[in-house]
């Protein structure tokens, strides 16, 4: 496939062309932190992560690549790795502060919305991923999920968030889950 | 104001024009309730993206990558067995070629000609000028056929038999050989790209470039025979003989590790014993081990060791 065919499928928000890229550029990827102290562990999370990076960015049609698909992700990749090198030397020296506490509760918050969308239907889980991470608009999500049109899919998505919502805070009223 | 679900969802999703978002901002300093709610709204964002890179991550460990090294894992899935194949069509339209032409200038009556066969599978065309773009639509759709080996018999036949036809016959041979010989040649640049593609550099990147070190050959090379012998001295010492490492020293008590490293052009050997590494230099003499000092070297030996790459 030609880099060209490829953004033209993401956009669409066709995950063949994610599984095609990502087994095309696999051993290049991961080979960058394997060659650098890191764990083939490490070296997939990295690759992962900046192939979903360049997912998100591709999938908005905004995304103007001057260079080859490649490049752009070796250097996504080498960018994530070095921030990872970064934490994990600051780790090392005992600098684990509040930032890492912080994070910690906003890491069960995240949780409890994860185990809410894991209890709504499919055809939710589907609308409103696309549209928050994917960030597909409306009319593609149409497409995607064979609705009769735009207004159906933006009406389905305003009642799976509304029920989500509700979820989320009969589970934690909103005062407990900011503090 | 009071923003809309509709405009937090659009200050969320980064859609707002500048001075939109400004309003938006400032709207948010002045309205608590406001702030709160968007924060809210981010948190729910951010699990759900949370929640679908999970799902994209579990979807991604589901593809099986093929083991073994860079080459054949890149190359083998898709443009190695297909260049190699491109160049294997590539040929049999020229050796064909080759002999029909011959056939065709040698044997003169028409009858004893057989059939061409054409190249009609569409898909098979279609990938092979994807691959190879210099193959233009006339080459590959050229008359080809099987060489059969009859075909090649008698055309030497007759081309004995009409000796006095030789010269011309002889000629235009060559002209058609010329034309062919350049087909394959024109398969060479896709793979020179590939191998570019391979050792990618980037500017300003503080990493050794990917080289011949990818390529490190998972089968292949059979690991390395060691024979120890017993000795209660202190020191370990060793020999490597005949494709055969022995060591003298004292194992019974604690165990050596041998790590190899192979490269395509070298094989280095290393001794992990007591927890001391040391050099194994090929030799046929018998050699006494000192521990590596050199500390960089030291800590990749340590991750090799400890990852059992």
């Amino acid at each position: 496939m030609k880099d060209s065919e490829i953004l033209e499928k993401i956009a669409k928000g066709d995950e063949t062309a994610l599984d095609y890229l990502y087994k095309k550029y696999y051993r290049m990827m991961t080979n960058l932190v394997l060659k650098n102290n890191g764990t083939e562990e490490e070296a997939k999370d990295v690759y992962q992560e900046a192939l979903l990076a360049f997912w998100q960015k591709a999938i908005s049609g905004k995304l103007v690549l001057t260079s080859k698909i490649s490049t752009f992700l070796y250097s996504i990749c080498l960018n994530q790795w070095r921030k990872e090198l970064d934490r994990k030397s600051r780790l090392s020296n005992e600098e684990v502060d509040s930032e890492e506490f912080q994070g910690h509760d906003q890491n069960e918050r995240y949780k409890i919305v994860m185990q809410c969308i894991s209890e709504l239907g499919d055809t939710c889980k589907r609308i409103l991923t696309y549209y928050y991470f994917d960030g597909l608009n409306m009319t593609d999500i149409a497409e995607k999920l064979n609705f009769a049109n735009t207004d159906t899919a933006k009406t389905k998505k305003y009642k799976c968030k509304k029920k989500l919502d509700s979820l989320i805070k009969a589970r934690y009223t909103t005062t407990d889950f900011f503090d | 104001m009071n923003p809309t679900p509709h405009q937090i969802d659009s200050y969320l999703r980064n859609e707002l024009s500048s001075s939109e978002l400004s309003a938006f901002e400032a709207e948010m300093s002045n309205n608590p309730e406001l702030m709160d709610q968007v924060r809210f709204e981010q948190t729910v964002v951010e699990g759900i993206s949370q929640y679908r890179k999970a799902e994209l991550k579990a979807r991604l460990d589901a593809i099986e990558i093929g083991s073994g090294w860079i080459g054949i894992g890149q190359l083998g899935s898709s443009a190695l067995v297909k260049s190699v194949g491109g160049v294997l069509v590539a040929s049999l339209v020229g050796v064909s070629a080759y002999f029909v032409f011959t056939a065709e200038e040698n044997i003169t009556s028409p009858e004893t000609v057989y059939e061409p066969v054409q190249i009609t599978s569409p898909k098979q065309s279609e990938s092979y000028q994807f691959e190879f773009p210099e193959l233009s639509d006339q080459k590959v759709s050229s008359v080809i056929s099987e060489p059969s080996p009859n075909v090649a018999e008698k055309s030497s036949t007759t081309s004995e038999e009409k000796v006095e036809a030789l010269p011309t016959t002889q000629k235009s041979v060559a002209s058609l050989d010329e034309e062919n010989e350049f087909v394959p040649v024109v398969d060479l640049p896709d793979l020179g790209e590939l191998s570019e593609e391979k050792g990618l550099k980037i500017e300003n990147a503080n990493l050794p470039e990917m080289n011949e070190m990818d390529v490190v050959s998972s089968k292949g090379e059979s690991p390395i025979s060691v024979e120890t012998i017993q000795r209660n001295s202190e020191s370990i010492k060793y020999k490597y003989f005949d494709g055969k490492l022995f060591l003298y020293g004292d194992f019974k008590s604690t165990p050596y590790e041998i790590i190899e490293i192979n490269r395509p052009s070298e094989r280095k050997l290393y001794l992990f014993y007591d927890q001391e590494y040391y050099s194994i230099i090929v030799s046929d003499k018998v050699q006494e081990l000192s521990p590596i000092t050199n500390h960089q070297l030291l800590q990749e030996l340590e991750i090799v060791r400890n990852n059992k790459l």
